[in-house]
Order: C-alpha cells, then sequence, then structure tokens
C-alpha cells in the first residue's frame, strides 16, 4: 500500500483546496512586522481546528498568514499600492498555500465586524481617537464608526454624537460700513464667551483668557460709540460757547459801562474777557481729543463686571440680552464720559452754563447709531451697493437673517440706558434655555420686504416623555403667508430654531415679476425641528430648477413614492411639470424617466393642500 | 408618522484608521444637510481637526482647528497670476474676528467698478514713505472739528467757538497750545 503522504505535491489546488477561518493574533504577537522591520504582509492568525490549544501554541509561534489582496488594490509595483487593513482580532478567512500540509497559510478575506462584536482592534500603538466614536463595526446601520457630524457642539451635545469642528453653528459678524453692527458683534462675542466657558469648565487659566480676550473686543468695539458721543458733543458744544462768549461780553460790558459810563471802556473790557478764554478753550480743544483714549482704558473693569453679571444670569444670550448688555454698558459709559470731561469743562465754565449736560447729549446720540456715517453719498450716488447685506455668516451654513430691526434695538437700548436698568434687575428678556418650540421662517434680502412663511412640518415622529414638544420632525416646505414685495432678486431664507434642537433645513426662494415671493423650495429638510400646526399640505407645484437637455415626448418625471406626473417638454428640455396636488408628510424626491435626457433639477413646492375637483392653476416656470 | 428617510446602503465609508476616513452619502444630518461627501482627519490626541465636505443643499467647507496655508508660485513666472479667489456671483467676505487682517505685497491695487468705503471704529492712519499720498477727486468733502489739518485751515474748534466774537483770528492763532500751554497753567 502507497502511503498517501508521498503522493501528495503540498502544493495549493493539487491535492485538493484547504479553506480555514481564523482569527489574527494580538498586536504584541506580531513582532517586527508592528515596526516595520518585517517583509510582506504577513499576521500571526490562530486558525481554527489547527491552533485551538494556545497553551501549547502561543501567540507568538503561530505561523505567518500572507495577505492576498484584490486586484485593484495594487501590488506595489510601479507604486501602485493600498495598504492591507487588517487588525489584530480580525476575523480572518484563508486557505493554505501548502495543500494538507496546513503550514503557509494566506489570507483572502476579513469578516466586517457586527455591532455586538467583540474583534476590538485597539491596542497600546492604537487607542480610541477622542474625537471618534468607538465603534469598531463594520455595517450599514447609523451606529456603525458614525463620523463627526456638521453641527454645533450644544447639538452633538443633545445628540450625543461628536461634532467635526467646535466652530459649526458660530455666527461670523460681517463688514458692514452700511449699517452699525456693533451689536451683533458684541452679541457674538458674548456668546462664543458662553460657549468657549462650557467646554472650559474648570479650567481657571482657560476661564481667565476667554474672558480678557472678550473685554479686549467689547472694549475696542466700544470706540464707534465713543466717537458718536464725542461728534455729538462737539456738535452741540460749539454753540453753547459761541453764546457764552456773547454773554460774558454783555456782562463785562454792562458791568463796566454801569461803572463808567464809557462805551469804549466797557467795550475794550468785554474784549479782554473774550480774550482770557482763548487759552482755556484751546487747552479744553487739546484734551478733547485725548477723552476718548482715556475713556476705552476705564471701560475695561466695568466691562468685565458687566461679563460676570452675564454669565452668571444668561445661559443663552439672545437678542433682548445683547440689547440689555449694550443698553446697560453704554450707560456706564456715559457716567464715566461725564466724570472725564467734568476737568476739561471746568476750564471754561465761565461761558458754558450750567444747562450743558454731558450725558444728556450722550444719550440723545445713540439714536444716531443704527446707521453709519460712513454710508453718507454725495448728491446722483446712494447707497444700493452696500444696502440689505447680511451682518453675520452662520458657519456651516451661509448668510444669517438680518433679524431685528437695528433702529428697534437701538431704541431699547435707549430705553434700557433712559431708565437705567441694570442687568441683574431684568426679567422680561429670558436669559434661560428656552424649551423647545417650533421653528420659525425669517426672509431677508433681495430688495424687498414684507414677505412671510410658516414651516411646514414632515417625517413626524412623536416625542416620547415630557416635553412642550408633542412631536419632532422635518421641514419639507413653507407655506407663503404673505408674498411681501420689492423683491428684485430671490431674498435668503433661514430656519431659526432658537432652541437650536433642530438643524439641517436649508430652503430657496422663487420671486414672481412683481416682486413677491411665491414660493419656498428645500434644499434639505432637516431633522429634530419641534412640530408646530400640521396640517395636509400637497405639491402645488413644481419649480423646474434646470431643464436640461435631450428630453423626448413621453418622458415623465416620477418621485420616489412612486407617483408619476406629466411633463411638458419643450426643444429637448423640461419645461413643465404637473403637480398632482396629492398629500405628502415627508419631502418628494423627483427624477425623470428618460432614456435620452439628462440634466433636470426638479424642485417639488408644497402648500395648503386643494379641495378635490377644485381647479389647479398653471405652472409659472422660473424665468 | 414618518421618519427621514435614510439609505445607509448607499453611504460608501473608507475608514483608513482613527486619524482619516472618507466617508460618502452619509444620511446623517448635519447643519445645512446631510453629507455629500466628507474627508475628515483627526491628530492622534484630538486636538485638531479637520474636514473638506459638501452638504446636501450645496456648501463646501474646509475647516481645520489650528492652522491654514494655501501655498502656490515656487515654480511660477515673475508677474505671472498665480493665486485666483472669485465669486461668479455674490460676495467675497474676508473676516478676522479677533486679529488683524495682514496684507503686504510689494505693490497692492484695491479697484472697485462703483464705490470704496472705509470705516474704522477708532482710527484710520496712511503713511507714505519717501513719496505722497494724493487725493484726486471732483469733490473733496470733511467734516471734523479737531485736528490740526481744520486748524490750519481756520476751522478749528476754538476757531469755530471764537467765530463772530470781538477776539481776532490773529489773536486766535496766535495763542500758545500744547505743551507750552500746560506749562504755563
Amino acid at each position: 500500500m502507497i502511503d498517501q503522504s508521498t503522493l501528495q505535491t503540498n502544493f495549493v489546488g493539487r491535492d485538493g483546496f484547504y479553506w480555514w477561518i481564523g482569527r489574527v493574533a494580538p498586536i504584541e504577537a506580531q513582532g517586527d512586522q508592528v515596526k516595520g522591520k518585517g517583509w510582506g504582509n504577513r499576521y500571526k492568525v490562530r486558525i481554527m481546528g489547527y491552533h485551538d490549544d494556545e497553551v501549547e501554541l502561543p501567540d507568538e509561534d503561530l505561523p505567518w498568514a500572507q495577505v492576498l489582496i484584490p486586484p485593484t488594490a495594487g501590488s506595489g509595483s510601479a507604486n501602485a499600492a493600498t495598504s492591507v487593513q487588517i487588525k489584530p482580532n480580525d476575523r480572518v478567512v484563508g486557505f493554505f498555500l501548502d495543500g494538507d500540509n496546513g503550514q503557509v497559510p494566506a489570507i483572502v478575506n476579513v469578516f466586517p465586524n457586527q455591532n455586538e462584536s467583540i474583534n476590538s482592534g485597539r491596542s497600546e500603538l492604537d487607542k480610541v481617537n477622542s474625537k471618534l466614536d468607538s465603534s469598531e463595526s463594520n455595517e450599514p446601520t447609523s451606529e456603525s464608526q458614525p463620523t463627526p457630524a456638521s453641527i454645533s457642539t450644544d447639538q452633538a451635545t443633545q445628540r450625543g454624537v461628536n461634532t467635526v469642528s467646535d466652530s459649526i453653528g458660530d455666527e461670523v459678524p460681517l463688514a458692514n460700513t452700511a449699517q452699525n453692527t456693533k451689536l451683533s458683534k458684541i452679541k457674538s462675542i458674548v456668546k462664543w464667551l458662553l460657549k468657549k466657558l462650557k467646554q472650559a469648565k474648570n479650567k481657571i487659566s482657560k476661564i481667565r483668557g476667554y474672558l480678557r480676550r472678550s473685554v479686549d473686543r467689547i472694549a475696542t468695539l466700544m470706540n464707534e460709540y465713543a466717537g458718536s458721543f464725542m461728534k455729538e458733543i462737539l456738535d452741540r458744544i460749539i454753540p453753547v460757547l459761541k453764546s457764552g462768549l456773547q454773554n460774558l461780553y454783555k456782562l463785562v460790558y454792562g458791568k463796566i459801562m454801569a461803572a463808567t459810563g464809557n462805551p469804549v471802556t466797557a467795550h475794550a473790557a468785554g474784549v479782554v474777557a473774550q480774550e482770557a478764554m482763548v487759552v482755556p478753550v484751546k487747552l479744553l480743544e487739546e484734551q478733547l481729543g485725548c477723552v476718548l483714549g482715556s475713556l476705552i482704558g476705564k471701560l475695561l473693569s466695568p466691562i468685565e463686571d458687566l461679563l460676570y453679571s452675564t454669565l452668571a444670569n444668561v445661559e443663552k444670550f439672545v437678542t433682548c440680552a445683547a440689547d440689555q448688555f449694550v443698553g446697560v454698558l453704554l450707560d456706564k459709559m456715559i457716567s464715566l464720559l461725564e466724570n472725564l470731561m467734568s476737568g476739561p469743562l471746568a476750564l471754561v465754565e465761565k461761558i458754558l452754563g450750567g444747562d450743558f449736560n454731558i450725558g444728556d447729549i450722550a444719550k440723545s446720540a445713540i439714536n444716531g447709531l443704527a446707521s453709519s456715517a460712513a454710508a453718507a453719498f454725495d448728491c446722483n450716488q446712494g447707497t444700493k451697493n452696500f444696502k440689505g447685506l447680511a451682518n453675520e455668516w452662520i458657519i456651516g451654513v451661509g448668510q444669517k437673517a438680518m433679524g431685528q430691526d437695528p433702529y428697534q434695538s437701538i431704541q431699547q437700548i435707549t430705553n434700557i440706558v433712559s431708565s437705567g436698568v441694570d442687568l441683574n434687575s431684568i426679567s422680561e428678556c429670558f436669559v434661560g434655555n428656552p424649551p423647545p418650540k417650533p421653528p420659525k421662517i425669517e426672509i431677508f434680502g433681495g430688495n424687498g420686504s414684507g414677505a412671510t412663511a410658516s414651516p411646514i412640518f414632515g417625517n413626524i415622529v412623536p416625542v416620547e416623555g415630557e416635553s412642550t414638544c408633542f412631536a419632532l420632525g422635518s421641514i419639507i416646505g413653507a407655506q407663503i403667508t404673505s408674498g411681501g414685495s420689492g423683491y428684485t432678486f430671490p431674498p435668503f431664507i433661514e430656519i431659526v430654531d432658537d432652541s437650536d434642537q433642530g438643524y439641517g433645513a436649508i430652503a430657496r426662494t422663487i420671486v414672481n415679476d412683481n416682486g413677491e415671493v411665491t414660493g419656498v423650495y428645500m434644499l434639505s429638510e432637516g431633522e429634530n425641528y419641534c412640530v408646530g400646526d400640521i396640517k395636509d399640505y400637497s405639491i402645488i407645484d413644481v419649480i423646474v430648477e434646470e431643464g436640461g437637455d435631450g428630453y423626448q415626448d413621453g418622458d415623465t418625471v416620477i418621485d420616489n413614492l412612486g407617483n408619476r406626473y406629466s411633463t411638458i417638454i419643450n426643444n429637448g428640455q423640461i419645461d413643465q411639470v404637473q403637480p398632482l396636488n396629492n398629500v405628502v408628510d415627508t419631502l418628494p424626491f423627483l427624477t425623470v424617466e428618460s432614456d435620452t435626457g439628462n440634466g433636470a433639477i426638479l424642485r417639488p413646492l408644497l402648500g395648503t393642500a386643494r379641495i378635490e375637483g377644485e381647479i389647479q392653476t398653471s405652472i409659472d416656470c422660473p424665468k | 408618522m414618518a421618519e427621514r428617510p435614510q439609505n445607509f446602503f448607499k453611504r460608501q465609508l473608507i475608514s483608513f484608521n482613527s486619524n482619516f476616513r472618507i466617508d460618502t452619502a452619509n444620511p446623517q444630518m448635519g447643519i445645512s444637510g446631510s453629507d455629500v461627501y466628507k474627508i475628515y482627519g483627526v491628530t492622534d490626541d484630538g486636538s485638531n481637526q479637520s474636514h473638506i465636505s459638501l452638504s446636501s443643499s450645496g456648501v463646501m467647507s474646509i475647516h481645520n482647528d489650528k492652522k491654514f496655508e494655501i501655498v502656490a508660485g515656487e515654480k511660477s513666472g515673475e508677474k505671472e497670476d498665480v493665486i485666483l479667489i472669485t465669486t461668479r456671483n455674490g460676495n467675497l467676505c474676508i473676516s478676522a474676528e479677533d486679529g488683524i487682517l495682514r496684507i503686504r505685497a510689494e505693490n497692492i491695487m484695491i479697484e472697485a467698478d462703483e464705490d470704496i468705503q472705509m470705516k474704522a471704529g477708532r482710527n484710520i492712519d496712511l503713511n507714505a514713505g519717501s513719496g505722497r499720498i494724493m487725493l484726486n477727486a471732483n469733490k473733496i468733502d470733511y467734516d471734523a472739528k479737531l485736528g490740526n489739518f481744520i486748524r490750519d485751515m481756520g476751522e478749528g474748534f476754538t476757531d469755530k467757538v471764537f467765530d463772530g466774537s470781538f477776539v481776532g483770528s490773529d489773536v486766535v492763532g496766535a495763542s500758545v497750545t500744547g505743551p507750552i500751554l500746560n506749562k504755563i497753567l
């Protein structure tokens, strides 16, 4: 009888094919391969059914398994290469290159990890990264390998995920010479400070640094207010001093005339009295130039106090809190200005009169702060180029709605300054964490005004437990409640969620030839918004953003819900798409079924569902 | 009631390691929509994240927690235009929130087809070295009440206060000011 072993070639495929399943040994067993001093792509593997006894065969003594890579990976020849991605503990599949001998294993595939897998590939040399989820699964699920999300840190905390950047959602004030944007800049600084303090937790040195930076930045911004105060004071004081000089002359003239009865002597005495004021007025002129520098320097301490007070009282720096902050700061600034001006003004006390009140003049200057002197143009010129600009950019999103009218803000600030209220005593402005409430839609820019819209909610899921929201959802459209007027281009639109709960809804507007906003379509529906009123909404129009090319009669538009839309095609382009007016609760995605055409971009426009049988209006395509 | 439709079968992730990944068609919602793609990197200690991404609403972002540089032209020709930053429509916004916008070049040209507005909260300084400062316009206006420019034109603060009084301009102009005045007083 011939020994079978002598007939075997011990070469792959010649004596059968021997598959195996094994587990890659821990990194400590991989020797010089880890240090880059080995050769080939080799891993120590414990193969099931062959190396089951870990005592008899420790990890270090396991055979090396070579790795075979797919043809697309590149062998390294001519610089074509892709690194092998095998980690300790991976479950791998392979075969023996030496057949039944089972001494030369080769790895051909890896089992992807499941969520509940305990096959951690971590080691001292490959630890969990603090910014990446620790998931080691490889499945098509939302929990598997989540990438840090493009949402704000607050939203990330609420959702229990990591953010891709701490900057996302922050508001960046933009240059604007035509409008006073100090308020939004100060708001941005305080919001930044609040965020940084949350992140810094108890790190005192960091907190001090953030505070110092914020104080300096706010003090710098107050320069413009100081300049406005001084301009107003200069405008007002000159006529007062002129009048005072006249009165001085009259007073001296009268006294000398009464004493001497000589008008020439009386006049000469009056002139001398006026001349005696030249030096004090000149000195006042010199000192006025230096007051502002001192004023900003002395503001640092009040700003710091105010910031501490704000941090103690305010969790969320909403617009009215910003108004209060600036109002209280201006009030302190005016008090300081009164003190600083008292010395220089004493020099000209004789001609100034008792009614001249620096505080009242500075307060009256606040009303002029909404606009900017730099916007003043000559005749035949306008400020159209610089009007209607967004004041802020939201990182990750784009321009932010203008929000409160600066004149309204200034009015509120004036009231705060006039009443002399303190930040601590103001209760009407909400300073805590607002309860979730439905988002609102802000329409701004486009050279027009007055357009309003309310969100249409979809993808609704009920909220379990106690909440002011009964459900959460996406924004799948917007119902125009007023078209406004005067729009020369589509205005911008912002979904504003004061509770910072929802995110991701991005919309665009459509205007007609009459300058009215006629529709809003969604580029992204977002999620997690507190749902407000729910009504039946349907697709009332389909906007043909781009008509594409090469379409033929008979091509139809279909949505992801399976609905078909009749389509009008002209010269190979999609011209009109007839809406179905079917009620939807999710944002449909429209595609064109065509063998020849491509490039069409269609946007469904949602609105109040039409009553069955109602005559449909014709479709207006964007010009 | 329905959840937002999400297709995780469409997602294609290549996570190279705990430092770098490319994630495409991830249905996870971001602040401006879900990610069309995201190229993401993070240092071992997590202190610096960076990413390049495109959101479903069309915002392309390049973020880095620390420094960022764009360098070109090492081998370009002299006077060659090397870097272009342009917007085909809309505004170009540059912002340095807590710092200085520093622009340096051998020569600087700023040209506007219509208006140029410059505004400073405090000072605007124009310094010319060996040459001149030229203001060339059909009309030049100024509006100020302090400073030597208007004082030399006889329209300074003191001039205006004494305008119409019995004090002659020679007396107003001759009066000592500044450090000398401080010594007198």
